[in-house]
């Protein structure tokens, strides 16, 4: 970049910013911090300020904004210096400006779920201005069902206009759907470059003040922060910005330590590590306390961050950076067998969203065997993720890396695992209500670019897709959701032995039933089934079974057949022919061995149908290694399930044979 | 909207362009370690840039060129502690214990406040342990806990291990006790039970052991470290059944091809304690093979050697 034009960028990069600056800055001069709010728990709330010269600090507090009654008491009011000669008192500041006091007063014995509001005050002069936007909420009692609505900001603090930008859109967004943030969750770099005590005052606390006012920020430490702030001993201007659980106050269990820590609101359980300056092997303090944390709660969403990504292709890659393996090879595996639900992290600037997975922990990252739901999770699109009620052991999970609070974004690679790439700056809003976890992309125009929700019910077992969807190269990702061309089979081998002739009976299960779970194994019990000759459909005459009521009622139907390989084939000879109308999936021996026309899920959640006409017409699929692999010697089981493309569809055809080709 | 004053805004220009070099210091690894690179080339070098782009290398895994900047960095300053500390982690990792040892001792030395000292000497006391030489790590240790009695989470752990590894296992309860009346830290309270089962203090630990299985939602590990006090009081059946439960939790939880190795070891212990000693051989091999550490497999190891003593093997 030359002179004049960095000059430029300089120059119309600050112009912007402190006309964005403006409103947001019309405060008290008295506070060098504006007041804000930390460590939020069911009866109690810390608010935190800080001025430039002495004050005797009172709060006054109550749930009516123009009446507050209530005091908060003396000795709960800590105040923090620069004096580093002191012994025995609260910390000193690390290295806040000299003259500076922080005042943290602990307010407590409040309602749960409760909405106060307060006044910050000098003896009986009142710094704060009458305005009800100084106000805090009260998290619910641990384990009780409440809504809940955060926002996640991840590499924001450059102080510029697009980190500005990223603000208000989430602001006027909430404000045009008449929400309220319960919470703020930063994974980290909140204040560029090195974290120092100004550049959060000036890149956090005075960018974010009219939402720190009444939102309580749960922060991870970001890479810049680390700078200046340890997460070994908690000392820095990070740890002096924020308050944070120590003693499982908050809910979950003590740490011990300010950097990993975690906290309950209502039936959500969130745990925050520093995967920046600790120990991150299993055998570490961290992950000691992460294994024993994750086993003792009976939340029934469990949602986790830190700031370096397990999964990424943004500015950063998770396949060569050492922080990044770390946590996946060794947290990922604790969470997921802990049952987590989704993984929020930053460093990387960009935003990557993945599909649902589980183990995939091996470097490099690849999307083979580890894909469980390759939909969009859009509750428009394919539909929410599907998991289990509760916590339940490697049962998918969604990886958020939201670094794209504010700094520069860009993008190296492909992350195979990953459902959206956007590179664009923006942040997260996310609500749980009940048994939906929904989530939303908001870019810096305030503009939704990623819907996505996961919803939980009854018992969901998950296993990988084979051959799931996969995001299209870098190079070529101008169209940011590529479609993948369903599966074509070859033509009709001459054949030298029909293993499941073209009429042959099957079991079938259709109108508008889905079978349970395992219903792909040799096992089970199908004898409730009707019989019925090959092909199965309605609508285009070419079927010996006619499922008559299909259209309009039902698009789903479910064959079963016994088969034995004979022993002297060649099983890299064998193949399913179909004709098929729109699409099927295929297991032998309870393994998916064929996936033709569906995009992903199975069953009841199967998604993404392709059209696609019989025309009477067989096409020949070859049995695979994998599928090759399933056979066993003696009965085997081939199971299909057909699909239609919609419901009201003219035709249905679903025929398949088994054939062992010359 | 009202505008600050022009003079205002200039100086916040001037000041931005001044910060330019750290507003854009927040690239890609491999952009930091140019930008660096082009700075040492331009006659900035010091013992710190040098230091800074060893971490940068150290993060891309590209150790032999983090070493040969730490080692630079110490050319510049030899009294720089970060550049000694993290040459000890450094060559720990690829074998050099004595040199680790010597990086360690460096930084002892080079430590300009009590902070860095006692942290530099919690790093000697590792190195030392991993050496062989359980003896000095102790007294190490001990010394950096006299430079800051309120120690930390890992101090404590470590000292209970190396209480262990001196033969002094039945001490080890009443540190890691100590240790979690001081920071709280529910490792050291997990930790204090399991010393209290080594040392077959059954009845103390029962309370909290109680406590835990009837308020955790997975229960795998206290039913593991319950059914160690119930064999200790010889109740084989009760512990056989608490086994099998714990078993059987961590059949849903480990991942088949991908396993936390936190688990693999539990389960390894489970299976030797009810004597399935090659299940158990094996969870441990794959325990070693996945990095344990030797605390985790400890009672593991010592179970399959009581076994192969008590059967004559």
């Amino acid at each position: 970049m030359t002179i004049p034009s960095l000059l430029k960028t300089t120059c119309s990069t600050t112009l912007l910013a402190l006309a964005m600056l403006q409103p947001l800055a019309a405060k008290q001069p008295t506070f060098s911090r504006s007041p804000y709010l930390q460590l939020a728990t069911e009866s109690s709330i810390r608010i935190v300020w800080r001025t430039e010269r002495s004050i005797t600090p009172v709060v006054r507090y109550g749930k009516d904004p123009a009446t507050l009654t209530m005091l908060s008491k003396p000795e709960h009011i800590v105040t923090r210096t620069t004096d580093k000669g002191q012994s025995g008192g609260p910390p000193p500041l690390h290295s806040a400006p000299d003259g500076t006091r922080q005042f943290e007063a602990t307010i407590s014995g409040l309602e749960p779920a409760a909405t106060y509001y307060y006044a910050i005050y000098d003896g009986e002069k009142r710094l704060t201005p009458e305005d009800a936007t100084y106000r805090f909420k009260t998290h619910p009692v641990p384990g009780t069902e409440r809504p809940l609505y955060f926002w996640v900001v991840g590499d924001s603090g450059t102080g510029g206009a697009n980190q500005a930008k990223v603000h208000t859109a989430m602001r006027d967004y909430n404000k045009a759907q008449k929400s309220q943030l319960d919470l703020y969750i930063h994974v980290g770099d909140m204040a560029y470059g090195s974290g120092t005590d100004t550049q959060f005052s000036e890149r956090f606390f005075r960018m974010y003040e009219p939402t720190l006012r009444n939102t309580v920020c749960w922060a991870a430490m970001g890479n810049h922060e680390g700078k200046t702030s340890k997460g070994k001993d908690g000392t820095g201007p990070f740890y002096d910005a924020y308050i944070c659980p120590t003693t499982g106050e908050a809910g979950g269990l003590p740490s011990g330590k300010e950097a990993y820590y975690s906290f309950d609101f209502g039936n959500v359980h969130f745990i925050v590590l520093d995967s920046h300056d600790l120990d991150r092997r299993p055998g570490g303090a961290m992950a000691r306390w992460l294994k024993a944390d994750i086993e003792k709660t009976k939340a029934e969403w469990l949602i986790a961050y830190f700031h370096h990504p397990p999964y990424t292709k943004g500015s950063h890659d998770s396949d060569k950076e050492s922080q990044l393996i770390e946590m996946r090879e060794h947290i990922m595996p604790i969470l997921e067998g802990g049952g987590v639900d989704i993984v929020f992290t930053g460093h990387s600037h960009i935003y990557e969203r993945s599909m649902l997975i589980d183990g995939a922990y091996k470097t490099p990252t690849t999307a083979s065997g580890v894909v469980l739901d390759d939909g969009d999770g859009d509750p428009e699109g394919d539909g929410p993720y599907l998991k289990s009620k509760g916590l339940v052991p490697h049962n998918g999970t969604i990886q958020v890396v939201a670094g794209h609070g504010g700094t520069n974004v860009s993008r190296k690679g492909t992350m195979p695992v990953m459902r959206r790439i956007i590179v664009e700056n923006g942040s997260v809003l996310v609500s749980v209500e009940g048994n939906t976890l929904s989530a939303k992309m908001l870019n810096l125009n305030a503009t939704v670019r990623d819907s996505f929700a996961i919803k939980k019910e009854g018992v969901i077992e998950h296993s990988p897709i084979k051959d799931p969807w996969q995001p299209q190269d870098k190079n070529k990702a101008k169209n940011p959701e590529p479609v993948k061309a369903p599966k074509k089979g070859n033509s009709l081998p001459a054949v030298s032995h029909r293993i499941i002739d073209h009429g042959a009976q099957w079991r079938y299960l259709a109108g508008g039933a889905h079978p349970p779970e395992k219903w792909t194994t040799l096992d089970f019990n199908h004898s409730s089934w009707q019989k019925g000759a090959a092909g199965f459909g309605y609508g285009d005459k070419d079927d010996r079974t006619e499922l008559i009521g299909m259209r309009d009622k039902y698009r789903s139907v479910y064959i079963r057949s016994t088969f034995q390989v004979p022993p002297d084939a060649d099983r890299a000879k064998i193949g399913i022919a179909m004709s098929y109308d729109d699409a099927f999936i295929a297991y032998i021996n309870g393994k998916e061995i064929l996936r033709v026309g569906v995009d992903s899920g199975s069953g009841k959640g199967a998604k993404g149908f392709h059209s696609h006409e019989a025309d009477k017409k067989f096409e020949f699929f070859p049995l695979d290694k994998h599928a090759i692999e399933a056979l066993q010697e003696g009965v085997n089981i081939l199971a299909i399930e057909g699909h239609n493309v919609k419901p009201g569809s003219s035709d249905f055809t679903l025929h398949p044979a088994l054939l062992l080709a010359k | 909207m009202q505008m600050q004053p022009l003079p205002h805004i200039l100086l916040i220009l001037c000041s931005n362009i001044m910060l330019l070099p750290l507003v854009t210091a927040h690239h890609d690894t491999e952009k930091m370690i140019a930008l660096f690179t082009q700075r040492i080339e331009s006659g900035e070098a010091s013992a710190e840039l040098h230091y800074r782009r060893a971490i940068e290398y150290r993060i891309l895994l590209q150790h032999p060129k983090a070493e040969a900047d730490l080692r630079q960095a110490l050319v510049y300053d030899e009294n720089y502690t970060p550049a000694h500390r993290e040459l000890a982690h450094l060559l720990a990792k690829r074998g050099e214990q004595k040199l680790a040892i010597k990086s360690a001792r460096h930084a002892i030395r080079a430590s300009g406040n009590l902070h860095e000292r006692s942290g530099a000497m919690i790093l000697l006391a590792r190195l030392l342990a991993v050496a062989g030489q359980p003896e000095a790590a102790l007294r190490h240790c001990l010394d950096a806990f006299e430079l800051k009695p309120s120690g930390e989470v890992e101090w404590y752990l470590l000292h209970a291990e190396l209480l262990d590894a001196n033969s002094r296992p039945n001490e080890r309860p009443e540190i890691l006790a100590a240790g979690y009346s001081a920071t709280h830290s529910i490792v050291l309270r997990n930790a204090w039970i399991d010393a209290l089962l080594d040392a077959e203090k059954y009845k103390a630990a029962l309370p909290v052991i109680h406590r835990e299985l009837s308020s955790s939602r997975l229960k795998g590990s206290w039913r593991l470290r319950y059914a160690r006090a119930q064999l200790g009081m010889g109740m084989t059946t009760d512990a056989g059944l608490s086994l099998a439960l714990c078993l059987e939790e961590l059949a849903k939880r480990i991942h088949p091809t991908r396993p936390d190795i936190s688990l693999i070891a539990e389960r390894g212990l489970a299976q030797a304690l009810l004597g399935q000693i090659d299940a158990a051989r094996s969870d441990l091999n794959r325990a070693r093979a996945g990095g344990a550490d030797s605390w985790m497999i400890a009672t593991l190891e010592r179970t399959l050697s009581d076994n192969a003593v008590k059967n004559g093997k």
